[in-house]
Protein backbone atom coordinates (compact mmCIF):
# COMPACT_ATOMS: atom_id res chain seq x y z
CA UNK A 1 0.00 0.00 0.00
CA UNK A 2 1.30 3.28 -1.08
CA UNK A 3 1.49 6.22 1.61
CA UNK A 4 -0.77 8.20 -0.87
CA UNK A 5 -3.85 5.67 -0.10
CA UNK A 6 -2.72 5.06 3.71
CA UNK A 7 -2.79 8.86 3.63
CA UNK A 8 -6.00 9.31 1.92
CA UNK A 9 -8.00 6.52 3.97
CA UNK A 10 -6.92 8.75 7.05
CA UNK A 11 -8.25 12.17 5.78
CA UNK A 12 -11.77 9.82 4.60
CA UNK A 13 -12.30 8.33 8.24
CA UNK A 14 -11.54 12.29 9.38
CA UNK A 15 -13.86 13.27 7.58
CA UNK A 16 -16.56 10.88 7.92
CA UNK A 17 -16.06 11.95 12.35
CA UNK A 18 -16.53 15.64 10.94
CA UNK A 19 -19.66 14.95 8.96
CA UNK A 20 -20.91 12.69 11.86
CA UNK A 21 -20.64 15.13 15.08
CA UNK A 22 -22.01 18.01 12.24
CA UNK A 23 -24.92 15.19 11.58
CA UNK A 24 -25.57 14.73 15.85
CA UNK A 25 -24.50 18.23 16.78
CA UNK A 26 -27.32 19.15 14.09
CA UNK A 27 -30.00 16.81 15.45
CA UNK A 28 -29.22 17.88 18.80
CA UNK A 29 -29.73 22.02 18.27
CA UNK A 30 -33.18 20.94 15.72
CA UNK A 31 -34.64 19.35 18.56
CA UNK A 32 -33.51 21.87 21.22
CA UNK A 33 -34.43 24.84 19.51
CA UNK A 34 -37.03 23.94 17.61
CA UNK A 35 -40.03 24.71 19.85
CA UNK A 36 -38.76 28.55 20.04
CA UNK A 37 -37.96 28.51 16.64
CA UNK A 38 -41.85 27.39 15.79
CA UNK A 39 -42.89 30.23 18.25
CA UNK A 40 -41.42 33.04 16.05
CA UNK A 41 -42.71 31.78 13.09
CA UNK A 42 -46.10 31.24 14.31
CA UNK A 43 -45.99 34.77 15.63
CA UNK A 44 -45.41 36.37 12.37
CA UNK A 45 -48.47 34.65 10.81
CA UNK A 46 -51.17 36.68 10.84
CA UNK A 47 -54.95 35.38 11.83
CA UNK A 48 -55.43 33.38 8.65
CA UNK A 49 -52.54 31.63 8.13
CA UNK A 50 -52.12 30.13 11.48
CA UNK A 51 -55.20 27.93 10.94
CA UNK A 52 -54.00 26.73 7.42
CA UNK A 53 -53.77 22.91 7.63
CA UNK A 54 -51.54 21.38 6.99
CA UNK A 55 -49.36 24.60 8.41
CA UNK A 56 -47.11 26.75 6.38
CA UNK A 57 -43.55 26.24 7.38
CA UNK A 58 -42.34 29.63 6.72
CA UNK A 59 -45.01 32.85 7.27
CA UNK A 60 -46.48 33.80 3.54
CA UNK A 61 -47.03 37.20 4.35
CA UNK A 62 -44.95 38.11 7.71
CA UNK A 63 -46.54 40.45 9.95
CA UNK A 64 -45.39 42.28 13.26
CA UNK A 65 -49.48 43.13 13.83
CA UNK A 66 -49.90 40.69 16.68
CA UNK A 67 -47.08 41.86 18.49
CA UNK A 68 -48.26 45.46 18.22
CA UNK A 69 -51.33 43.99 19.51
CA UNK A 70 -49.63 42.39 22.97
CA UNK A 71 -47.79 45.34 22.89
CA UNK A 72 -50.80 47.64 23.36
CA UNK A 73 -53.19 45.01 24.62
CA UNK A 74 -55.77 46.17 21.76
CA UNK A 75 -56.24 42.84 19.43
CA UNK A 76 -59.38 41.93 17.46
CA UNK A 77 -61.83 43.96 19.83
CA UNK A 78 -60.78 42.24 22.66
CA UNK A 79 -58.66 44.09 25.44
CA UNK A 80 -56.02 41.62 27.19
CA UNK A 81 -53.90 43.94 29.41
CA UNK A 82 -50.65 42.76 28.19
CA UNK A 83 -48.90 45.09 29.26
CA UNK A 84 -49.92 45.24 32.71
CA UNK A 85 -48.74 41.51 33.10
CA UNK A 86 -45.09 43.09 32.19
CA UNK A 87 -45.28 45.26 34.30
CA UNK A 88 -46.48 43.23 37.43
CA UNK A 89 -43.97 40.57 36.33
CA UNK A 90 -41.10 42.91 36.51
CA UNK A 91 -41.80 44.92 39.25
CA UNK A 92 -42.74 40.88 41.47
CA UNK A 93 -39.70 39.53 39.89
CA UNK A 94 -37.38 42.57 40.08
CA UNK A 95 -38.66 42.72 44.03
CA UNK A 96 -37.77 39.55 44.67
CA UNK A 97 -34.45 39.49 42.61
CA UNK A 98 -33.44 42.83 44.75
CA UNK A 99 -34.64 41.10 48.23
CA UNK A 100 -33.18 37.71 47.83
CA UNK A 101 -29.60 39.26 46.42
CA UNK A 102 -29.74 41.53 49.43
CA UNK A 103 -30.41 38.64 51.93
CA UNK A 104 -28.08 35.95 50.44
CA UNK A 105 -25.01 38.39 50.48
CA UNK A 106 -24.77 39.05 53.80
CA UNK A 107 -25.39 35.12 54.67
CA UNK A 108 -23.10 34.06 52.09
CA UNK A 109 -20.82 36.12 52.91
CA UNK A 110 -21.34 34.83 56.55
CA UNK A 111 -20.70 31.23 56.02
CA UNK A 112 -17.97 31.39 53.91
CA UNK A 113 -16.07 33.62 56.46
CA UNK A 114 -17.71 32.55 60.24
CA UNK A 115 -16.76 29.13 59.70
CA UNK A 116 -16.31 28.35 63.33
CA UNK A 117 -19.92 29.48 64.13
CA UNK A 118 -21.83 27.31 66.31
CA UNK A 119 -24.57 25.36 63.45
CA UNK A 120 -23.27 26.84 60.96
CA UNK A 121 -23.16 23.90 58.72
CA UNK A 122 -26.06 22.71 60.53
CA UNK A 123 -28.31 25.72 59.20
CA UNK A 124 -26.46 25.69 56.02
CA UNK A 125 -27.51 22.05 55.11
CA UNK A 126 -30.96 22.83 56.01
CA UNK A 127 -30.93 25.56 53.46
CA UNK A 128 -30.06 23.14 50.83
CA UNK A 129 -32.31 20.36 51.77
CA UNK A 130 -35.55 23.28 51.69
CA UNK A 131 -34.41 24.70 48.11
CA UNK A 132 -36.53 21.08 47.34
CA UNK A 133 -39.76 21.62 48.68
CA UNK A 134 -41.11 24.82 47.06
CA UNK A 135 -43.51 23.35 44.45
CA UNK A 136 -47.28 21.50 44.18
CA UNK A 137 -46.44 19.86 47.97
CA UNK A 138 -46.59 23.62 49.67
CA UNK A 139 -49.10 24.78 47.41
CA UNK A 140 -52.15 24.47 49.19
CA UNK A 141 -51.12 25.36 52.75
CA UNK A 142 -49.15 28.65 51.40
CA UNK A 143 -52.85 29.35 50.03
CA UNK A 144 -54.81 28.38 52.89
CA UNK A 145 -52.22 30.86 55.18
CA UNK A 146 -51.57 33.63 53.21
CA UNK A 147 -55.71 33.08 52.82
CA UNK A 148 -56.20 33.77 56.55
CA UNK A 149 -53.93 36.91 56.61
CA UNK A 150 -55.62 38.31 53.68
CA UNK A 151 -52.52 37.83 51.52
CA UNK A 152 -53.61 36.36 48.81
CA UNK A 153 -54.41 37.86 45.71
CA UNK A 154 -51.44 40.02 46.57
CA UNK A 155 -48.38 41.26 44.45
CA UNK A 156 -46.04 42.20 47.57
CA UNK A 157 -47.19 38.55 48.93
CA UNK A 158 -46.26 36.63 45.97
CA UNK A 159 -42.89 38.61 45.75
CA UNK A 160 -42.13 37.63 49.61
CA UNK A 161 -43.10 33.78 48.71
CA UNK A 162 -40.98 34.52 45.13
CA UNK A 163 -38.24 35.68 47.32
CA UNK A 164 -38.58 32.37 50.06
CA UNK A 165 -38.04 30.01 47.33
CA UNK A 166 -35.38 31.84 45.38
CA UNK A 167 -33.41 31.97 48.62
CA UNK A 168 -32.12 28.65 49.37
CA UNK A 169 -30.80 28.02 45.75
CA UNK A 170 -28.99 31.97 45.83
CA UNK A 171 -27.69 31.63 49.32
CA UNK A 172 -25.80 28.68 48.58
CA UNK A 173 -24.65 30.48 44.99
CA UNK A 174 -23.71 33.40 47.04
CA UNK A 175 -21.67 30.88 49.90
CA UNK A 176 -19.57 29.93 46.59
CA UNK A 177 -18.63 33.51 45.51
CA UNK A 178 -17.43 34.78 48.76
CA UNK A 179 -15.27 31.64 49.62
CA UNK A 180 -13.92 32.05 46.24
CA UNK A 181 -12.46 35.86 47.41
CA UNK A 182 -8.88 35.69 49.29
CA UNK A 183 -9.43 37.24 52.83
CA UNK A 184 -6.06 39.26 52.77
CA UNK A 185 -7.76 42.72 51.24
CA UNK A 186 -10.42 42.38 53.95
CA UNK A 187 -7.79 41.78 56.60
CA UNK A 188 -5.87 45.01 55.49
CA UNK A 189 -8.63 46.52 55.70
CA UNK A 190 -9.51 45.64 59.28
CA UNK A 191 -6.17 46.50 60.07
CA UNK A 192 -6.52 49.90 58.74
CA UNK A 193 -9.39 50.03 61.35
CA UNK A 194 -12.60 49.31 59.23
CA UNK A 195 -15.08 47.56 60.89
CA UNK A 196 -16.52 44.02 59.72
CA UNK A 197 -19.34 45.21 58.07
CA UNK A 198 -17.26 48.24 56.42
CA UNK A 199 -14.41 45.84 55.40
CA UNK A 200 -18.22 43.91 54.06
CA UNK A 201 -19.46 47.01 51.84
CA UNK A 202 -16.26 48.57 50.81
CA UNK A 203 -13.81 45.77 50.09
CA UNK A 204 -15.61 42.42 49.47
CA UNK A 205 -19.51 43.47 48.09
CA UNK A 206 -17.40 45.64 45.12
CA UNK A 207 -14.75 42.92 44.01
CA UNK A 208 -17.85 39.94 44.03
CA UNK A 209 -19.96 42.24 41.85
CA UNK A 210 -20.22 40.02 39.05
CA UNK A 211 -20.95 37.07 40.92
CA UNK A 212 -23.79 38.87 43.05
CA UNK A 213 -25.30 40.38 39.43
CA UNK A 214 -25.33 36.28 38.50
CA UNK A 215 -27.41 35.76 41.88
CA UNK A 216 -29.66 38.23 41.31
CA UNK A 217 -30.38 37.72 37.76
CA UNK A 218 -30.92 33.83 38.68
CA UNK A 219 -33.12 34.77 41.33
CA UNK A 220 -35.23 37.09 38.49
CA UNK A 221 -35.06 34.28 36.33
CA UNK A 222 -37.16 32.00 38.91
CA UNK A 223 -39.61 34.50 39.68
CA UNK A 224 -40.15 35.72 36.69
CA UNK A 225 -41.33 32.24 35.39
CA UNK A 226 -43.20 30.90 38.37
CA UNK A 227 -46.10 29.68 37.56
CA UNK A 228 -48.48 27.50 40.03
CA UNK A 229 -48.17 29.80 43.22
CA UNK A 230 -49.09 33.14 40.67
CA UNK A 231 -52.12 30.93 39.19
CA UNK A 232 -53.32 29.84 43.12
CA UNK A 233 -52.78 33.12 44.75
CA UNK A 234 -53.68 36.11 41.93
CA UNK A 235 -57.44 36.24 41.35
CA UNK A 236 -57.99 39.51 39.81
CA UNK A 237 -56.64 39.77 36.02
CA UNK A 238 -55.07 43.12 36.65
CA UNK A 239 -52.39 41.64 39.22
CA UNK A 240 -51.87 38.56 36.91
CA UNK A 241 -47.68 38.21 36.32
CA UNK A 242 -47.12 37.47 32.49
CA UNK A 243 -46.92 33.89 33.24
CA UNK A 244 -50.18 33.69 35.13
CA UNK A 245 -52.10 36.01 32.31
CA UNK A 246 -50.06 34.03 29.65
CA UNK A 247 -51.87 30.77 31.40
CA UNK A 248 -55.46 31.63 31.71
CA UNK A 249 -54.87 32.73 28.19
CA UNK A 250 -53.80 29.48 26.85
CA UNK A 251 -56.89 27.87 28.93
CA UNK A 252 -59.07 30.16 28.10
CA UNK A 253 -58.89 30.66 24.39
CA UNK A 254 -57.28 27.88 22.74
CA UNK A 255 -57.44 29.73 18.73
CA UNK A 256 -55.46 32.75 19.45
CA UNK A 257 -51.95 30.62 18.43
CA UNK A 258 -50.21 33.12 16.89
CA UNK A 259 -50.91 36.18 19.86
CA UNK A 260 -49.90 33.65 22.41
CA UNK A 261 -46.48 32.54 20.54
CA UNK A 262 -45.73 36.34 20.03
CA UNK A 263 -46.56 36.38 23.99
CA UNK A 264 -44.58 33.69 24.92
CA UNK A 265 -41.72 35.22 22.68
CA UNK A 266 -41.99 38.06 24.65
CA UNK A 267 -41.65 36.62 27.63
CA UNK A 268 -38.79 34.50 26.67
CA UNK A 269 -36.71 36.62 24.64
CA UNK A 270 -35.77 38.86 27.71
CA UNK A 271 -34.34 36.02 29.28
CA UNK A 272 -32.72 34.06 27.01
CA UNK A 273 -30.95 37.43 26.40
CA UNK A 274 -29.54 37.57 29.67
CA UNK A 275 -28.46 34.48 30.07
CA UNK A 276 -26.33 34.59 26.58
CA UNK A 277 -24.65 37.42 27.89
CA UNK A 278 -23.96 35.52 31.73
CA UNK A 279 -23.90 32.11 30.42
CA UNK A 280 -19.95 30.98 31.30
CA UNK A 281 -20.46 32.13 34.97
CA UNK A 282 -23.86 30.92 34.77
CA UNK A 283 -23.52 27.72 34.17
CA UNK A 284 -20.62 27.22 36.37
CA UNK A 285 -22.71 28.76 39.49
CA UNK A 286 -25.06 26.18 38.70
CA UNK A 287 -23.23 23.08 37.91
CA UNK A 288 -20.98 23.42 40.77
CA UNK A 289 -23.25 24.42 43.24
CA UNK A 290 -25.21 21.05 42.17
CA UNK A 291 -22.25 18.72 42.76
CA UNK A 292 -19.69 20.53 45.06
CA UNK A 293 -21.95 22.79 46.91
CA UNK B 1 -11.50 39.05 81.64
CA UNK B 2 -15.21 39.41 81.54
CA UNK B 3 -15.00 42.43 79.03
CA UNK B 4 -13.26 39.60 76.82
CA UNK B 5 -16.03 36.99 76.78
CA UNK B 6 -18.87 40.27 75.91
CA UNK B 7 -17.03 40.95 73.31
CA UNK B 8 -16.88 37.74 72.32
CA UNK B 9 -20.60 37.28 72.42
CA UNK B 10 -21.46 40.39 70.49
CA UNK B 11 -18.95 39.34 67.91
CA UNK B 12 -20.99 36.03 67.67
CA UNK B 13 -23.94 37.53 67.70
CA UNK B 14 -23.37 40.08 65.32
CA UNK B 15 -22.09 37.02 63.29
CA UNK B 16 -25.64 35.13 63.57
CA UNK B 17 -27.30 38.57 62.36
CA UNK B 18 -25.69 37.58 59.00
CA UNK B 19 -26.42 34.24 58.48
CA UNK B 20 -30.27 33.93 60.39
CA UNK B 21 -31.73 36.17 57.62
CA UNK B 22 -32.27 33.31 54.85
CA UNK B 23 -32.77 30.69 58.03
CA UNK B 24 -36.42 33.11 59.18
CA UNK B 25 -37.37 33.58 55.67
CA UNK B 26 -37.40 29.76 54.77
CA UNK B 27 -39.17 28.92 58.42
CA UNK B 28 -41.51 30.91 57.66
CA UNK B 29 -42.50 29.91 54.39
CA UNK B 30 -41.35 26.64 53.86
CA UNK B 31 -41.26 25.03 57.36
CA UNK B 32 -44.15 26.31 59.03
CA UNK B 33 -46.55 25.58 56.15
CA UNK B 34 -45.39 21.97 55.64
CA UNK B 35 -46.88 21.77 59.47
CA UNK B 36 -50.03 23.78 58.37
CA UNK B 37 -51.04 21.36 56.11
CA UNK B 38 -50.65 18.38 58.63
CA UNK B 39 -52.89 20.44 61.08
CA UNK B 40 -54.92 21.76 57.95
CA UNK B 41 -55.37 17.71 56.64
CA UNK B 42 -56.77 16.03 59.86
CA UNK B 43 -59.98 19.08 58.88
CA UNK B 44 -62.76 18.44 56.63
CA UNK B 45 -62.32 22.47 55.54
CA UNK B 46 -63.98 22.85 52.39
CA UNK B 47 -63.85 25.88 50.38
CA UNK B 48 -67.19 26.92 49.57
CA UNK B 49 -69.31 24.97 52.81
CA UNK B 50 -68.62 26.30 55.64
CA UNK B 51 -68.66 24.15 58.45
CA UNK B 52 -65.10 22.37 59.81
CA UNK B 53 -64.90 19.64 61.42
CA UNK B 54 -62.22 17.49 63.14
CA UNK B 55 -62.00 14.27 60.92
CA UNK B 56 -58.29 13.05 62.07
CA UNK B 57 -57.24 10.35 59.69
CA UNK B 58 -60.11 9.81 57.77
CA UNK B 59 -58.97 12.09 54.40
CA UNK B 60 -55.53 9.90 54.23
CA UNK B 61 -58.53 6.74 54.53
CA UNK B 62 -60.79 8.38 51.67
CA UNK B 63 -57.61 8.50 49.00
CA UNK B 64 -56.27 5.23 49.68
CA UNK B 65 -59.30 3.91 49.37
CA UNK B 66 -59.81 5.89 46.16
CA UNK B 67 -59.24 3.75 42.80
CA UNK B 68 -58.68 7.17 40.91
CA UNK B 69 -55.57 8.30 43.30
CA UNK B 70 -53.72 4.81 43.03
CA UNK B 71 -54.09 5.11 39.07
CA UNK B 72 -52.72 9.07 39.66
CA UNK B 73 -50.09 7.35 41.67
CA UNK B 74 -48.82 5.15 39.38
CA UNK B 75 -48.66 7.34 36.84
CA UNK B 76 -46.49 9.31 39.19
CA UNK B 77 -44.26 6.50 39.24
CA UNK B 78 -43.86 5.99 36.26
CA UNK B 79 -43.26 9.42 35.49
CA UNK B 80 -40.28 9.57 37.96
CA UNK B 81 -39.36 6.21 37.00
CA UNK B 82 -38.90 6.35 33.10
CA UNK B 83 -38.36 9.99 33.43
CA UNK B 84 -34.96 9.71 35.55
CA UNK B 85 -33.59 6.79 33.50
CA UNK B 86 -34.53 8.70 30.41
CA UNK B 87 -32.68 12.24 31.62
CA UNK B 88 -29.52 10.75 32.92
CA UNK B 89 -29.23 8.61 29.54
CA UNK B 90 -29.46 11.56 27.33
CA UNK B 91 -27.93 13.64 29.49
CA UNK B 92 -24.46 10.67 29.51
CA UNK B 93 -24.91 10.89 25.70
CA UNK B 94 -25.06 14.39 24.95
CA UNK B 95 -22.30 14.94 28.29
CA UNK B 96 -19.97 12.79 26.04
CA UNK B 97 -20.44 14.21 23.19
CA UNK B 98 -19.95 17.70 24.20
CA UNK B 99 -16.69 16.39 25.61
CA UNK B 100 -15.22 15.75 22.07
CA UNK B 101 -13.42 18.80 20.53
CA UNK B 102 -14.90 20.24 17.93
CA UNK B 103 -15.32 23.82 16.29
CA UNK B 104 -18.80 25.52 17.20
CA UNK B 105 -18.88 23.15 20.41
CA UNK B 106 -18.91 26.32 22.61
CA UNK B 107 -21.95 26.99 20.76
CA UNK B 108 -24.19 24.30 20.73
CA UNK B 109 -23.05 24.21 24.85
CA UNK B 110 -24.50 27.74 25.16
CA UNK B 111 -27.47 27.06 23.02
CA UNK B 112 -28.94 23.69 24.27
CA UNK B 113 -29.24 25.33 27.70
CA UNK B 114 -32.43 27.61 26.31
CA UNK B 115 -34.75 24.80 27.25
CA UNK B 116 -34.06 25.22 30.60
CA UNK B 117 -34.36 29.26 30.79
CA UNK B 118 -37.62 29.29 28.65
CA UNK B 119 -40.19 29.64 31.05
CA UNK B 120 -42.04 26.14 32.06
CA UNK B 121 -45.32 27.77 30.78
CA UNK B 122 -43.74 28.74 27.49
CA UNK B 123 -42.05 25.50 26.48
CA UNK B 124 -45.29 23.74 27.88
CA UNK B 125 -47.23 26.11 25.38
CA UNK B 126 -44.56 25.90 22.20
CA UNK B 127 -44.88 21.90 22.50
CA UNK B 128 -48.84 21.78 22.80
CA UNK B 129 -49.38 23.53 19.72
CA UNK B 130 -46.62 21.93 17.71
CA UNK B 131 -48.10 18.46 18.73
CA UNK B 132 -51.70 19.96 17.78
CA UNK B 133 -53.02 16.63 15.65
CA UNK B 134 -54.41 19.39 12.69
CA UNK B 135 -52.19 22.32 12.82
CA UNK B 136 -48.73 21.26 14.74
CA UNK B 137 -45.48 21.15 12.78
CA UNK B 138 -44.76 17.81 14.35
CA UNK B 139 -47.30 15.82 12.02
CA UNK B 140 -46.67 18.12 9.17
CA UNK B 141 -42.90 17.31 9.09
CA UNK B 142 -43.04 13.16 10.32
CA UNK B 143 -45.56 13.05 7.05
CA UNK B 144 -43.69 14.67 5.16
CA UNK B 145 -40.65 12.21 6.03
CA UNK B 146 -43.11 9.45 5.38
CA UNK B 147 -42.46 8.35 9.41
CA UNK B 148 -45.98 8.60 9.53
CA UNK B 149 -49.09 7.68 7.40
CA UNK B 150 -51.78 9.78 8.86
CA UNK B 151 -52.02 12.21 11.93
CA UNK B 152 -51.46 11.44 15.20
CA UNK B 153 -53.59 12.77 18.21
CA UNK B 154 -50.80 12.80 20.66
CA UNK B 155 -52.36 14.78 23.34
CA UNK B 156 -55.06 12.62 23.28
CA UNK B 157 -54.01 8.89 23.16
CA UNK B 158 -54.35 7.66 26.27
CA UNK B 159 -51.45 5.19 26.27
CA UNK B 160 -49.28 8.09 24.89
CA UNK B 161 -50.25 10.94 26.63
CA UNK B 162 -48.57 10.65 29.38
CA UNK B 163 -45.39 10.03 27.93
CA UNK B 164 -45.70 12.80 25.49
CA UNK B 165 -45.97 15.28 28.42
CA UNK B 166 -42.89 13.44 29.88
CA UNK B 167 -40.79 14.15 27.16
CA UNK B 168 -41.30 17.58 27.46
CA UNK B 169 -40.48 17.77 30.96
CA UNK B 170 -37.27 16.11 29.77
CA UNK B 171 -36.77 18.19 27.20
CA UNK B 172 -36.44 20.90 30.04
CA UNK B 173 -33.96 19.14 31.99
CA UNK B 174 -31.51 17.04 29.82
CA UNK B 175 -28.93 20.12 29.17
CA UNK B 176 -28.19 20.36 32.79
CA UNK B 177 -27.65 17.30 33.88
CA UNK B 178 -25.50 16.94 30.46
CA UNK B 179 -23.81 19.78 31.79
CA UNK B 180 -23.22 18.33 35.07
CA UNK B 181 -21.90 15.19 33.23
CA UNK B 182 -19.74 17.68 31.21
CA UNK B 183 -18.26 19.19 34.37
CA UNK B 184 -17.12 15.84 36.06
CA UNK B 185 -15.97 14.73 32.28
CA UNK B 186 -13.90 17.96 32.26
CA UNK B 187 -12.29 16.94 35.70
CA UNK B 188 -11.06 13.54 35.00
CA UNK B 189 -7.16 14.00 34.40
CA UNK B 190 -5.85 13.04 30.98
CA UNK B 191 -3.54 10.36 32.41
CA UNK B 192 -6.02 8.44 33.12
CA UNK B 193 -6.92 7.53 29.83
CA UNK B 194 -3.35 7.62 28.56
CA UNK B 195 -2.81 5.26 31.16
CA UNK B 196 -6.15 3.13 29.54
CA UNK B 197 -4.92 3.67 26.09
CA UNK B 198 -1.33 1.73 26.82
CA UNK B 199 -3.13 -1.08 28.26
CA UNK B 200 -4.91 -1.43 24.71
CA UNK B 201 -8.43 -0.54 25.95
CA UNK B 202 -11.19 -0.39 23.73
CA UNK B 203 -14.05 2.52 23.96
CA UNK B 204 -16.25 0.46 25.33
CA UNK B 205 -14.23 -1.00 27.81
CA UNK B 206 -12.39 2.84 28.90
CA UNK B 207 -15.84 4.00 29.84
CA UNK B 208 -16.56 0.97 31.71
CA UNK B 209 -13.90 0.93 33.31
CA UNK B 210 -12.44 4.64 33.54
CA UNK B 211 -14.92 7.12 32.81
CA UNK B 212 -18.17 5.18 34.27
CA UNK B 213 -16.51 4.98 38.01
CA UNK B 214 -15.27 8.80 37.66
CA UNK B 215 -18.98 9.82 36.81
CA UNK B 216 -21.18 7.70 39.70
CA UNK B 217 -21.34 10.58 41.65
CA UNK B 218 -22.71 13.31 38.56
CA UNK B 219 -25.20 10.29 37.84
CA UNK B 220 -25.99 9.63 41.71
CA UNK B 221 -26.72 13.06 42.20
CA UNK B 222 -28.19 14.14 39.08
CA UNK B 223 -30.49 11.21 39.49
CA UNK B 224 -31.87 12.50 42.86
CA UNK B 225 -32.49 16.43 41.71
CA UNK B 226 -34.16 14.36 38.60
CA UNK B 227 -36.82 12.75 40.87
CA UNK B 228 -37.02 15.68 42.92
CA UNK B 229 -37.39 18.19 39.97
CA UNK B 230 -39.79 15.85 38.35
CA UNK B 231 -41.82 15.17 41.30
CA UNK B 232 -42.39 19.06 41.66
CA UNK B 233 -43.43 19.42 37.88
CA UNK B 234 -46.90 20.95 37.48
CA UNK B 235 -46.74 23.30 34.95
CA UNK B 236 -45.80 21.23 31.98
CA UNK B 237 -49.06 18.95 32.31
CA UNK B 238 -50.81 21.58 33.76
CA UNK B 239 -50.72 23.60 30.22
CA UNK B 240 -50.77 20.66 28.21
CA UNK B 241 -53.59 18.80 28.91
CA UNK B 242 -54.88 19.42 32.35
CA UNK B 243 -54.01 15.62 33.38
CA UNK B 244 -56.32 14.64 30.44
CA UNK B 245 -57.92 12.55 28.85
CA UNK B 246 -59.97 11.54 31.22
CA UNK B 247 -56.80 10.99 34.43
CA UNK B 248 -54.38 9.23 31.80
CA UNK B 249 -51.39 12.11 32.03
CA UNK B 250 -52.66 13.29 35.62
CA UNK B 251 -49.94 13.10 38.25
CA UNK B 252 -50.09 13.98 42.19
CA UNK B 253 -48.88 17.79 41.92
CA UNK B 254 -52.05 18.09 39.17
CA UNK B 255 -54.40 16.68 41.31
CA UNK B 256 -53.61 18.06 44.34
CA UNK B 257 -54.46 21.38 42.34
CA UNK B 258 -57.45 19.99 41.31
CA UNK B 259 -58.60 18.83 44.64
CA UNK B 260 -58.48 22.16 45.96
CA UNK B 261 -59.53 24.41 43.24
CA UNK B 262 -61.42 22.23 41.23
CA UNK B 263 -63.39 19.98 43.70
CA UNK B 264 -62.96 22.66 46.48
CA UNK B 265 -61.63 19.83 49.34
CA UNK B 266 -58.96 21.92 51.08
CA UNK B 267 -57.88 19.59 53.31
CA UNK B 268 -58.10 16.61 51.09
CA UNK B 269 -55.95 18.35 49.15
CA UNK B 270 -53.31 19.37 51.88
CA UNK B 271 -53.51 15.17 52.81
CA UNK B 272 -52.50 15.25 49.32
CA UNK B 273 -49.81 17.62 49.59
CA UNK B 274 -48.18 15.64 52.84
CA UNK B 275 -48.06 12.56 50.32
CA UNK B 276 -46.71 14.62 47.94
CA UNK B 277 -43.84 15.70 50.24
CA UNK B 278 -43.00 12.24 51.97
CA UNK B 279 -42.27 11.01 48.04
CA UNK B 280 -39.92 14.25 48.04
CA UNK B 281 -38.20 14.55 51.37
CA UNK B 282 -37.76 10.70 51.02
CA UNK B 283 -35.92 11.74 47.89
CA UNK B 284 -34.19 14.62 49.66
CA UNK B 285 -32.76 12.82 52.16
CA UNK B 286 -31.28 10.32 49.99
CA UNK B 287 -29.59 13.15 48.14
CA UNK B 288 -28.41 14.84 51.20
CA UNK B 289 -26.78 11.79 52.11
CA UNK B 290 -24.97 11.00 48.91
CA UNK B 291 -23.69 14.83 49.31
CA UNK B 292 -22.51 13.89 52.67
CA UNK B 293 -18.73 14.28 51.10
CA UNK B 294 -19.53 17.91 50.25
CA UNK B 295 -20.44 18.58 53.96
CA UNK B 296 -16.89 17.69 55.30
CA UNK B 297 -15.59 20.58 53.20
CA UNK B 298 -18.37 23.36 54.44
Amino acid sequence: MSFSTVHSRQTAIKITIKVAIAVVAIFVLTITLLPYLWLVITSFKNYGEVFDVPPTLIPKAPTLDVYKGVFTGEQLGRHDPWPLFFANSLAVAGGAALLCTLIASFAGYGFARFTNLKGGTFLLILILVSQMFPGPSLLIPIYAMLRRLTLDNSRLGLLLLYTAFVLPFTTWMSVGTFRNIPRDLEDAARIDGCSRLQAFLRIVLPISKLGMATTALFAFLLSWSEYPFGLVLLKTQSKHTVAVGLGAFLREFDVFWNEMAAATVMMSLPLIIIFLFVQKFFVRGLTEGALSG
Amino acid sequence: MMKDSSTGTTRTLSQYLYVLPPVIVIVVFIIIPIFYAIDLSFYNVHLIKPRVKLVWLDNYFRIFRNKTFWEIFYNSVRWMGFGALATLLIGLGLGMFLNLEFRFNSVVRSLIFIPWIMPEVCAAFAWRWMLNSEMGVINEVLGRLNLISRYVAWLAEPNMVLYVCLWVAIWRIYPFISLMILATLHGIPREFYEAGAIDGANFWQRFCYLTFPQLRYALTIGALLTVIWLMNSFTTVFIMTEGGPLHYSEILPVLIYKMAFQSYRLSRAAALSLINFGILLTFSLLYLWVFRRQWRQV
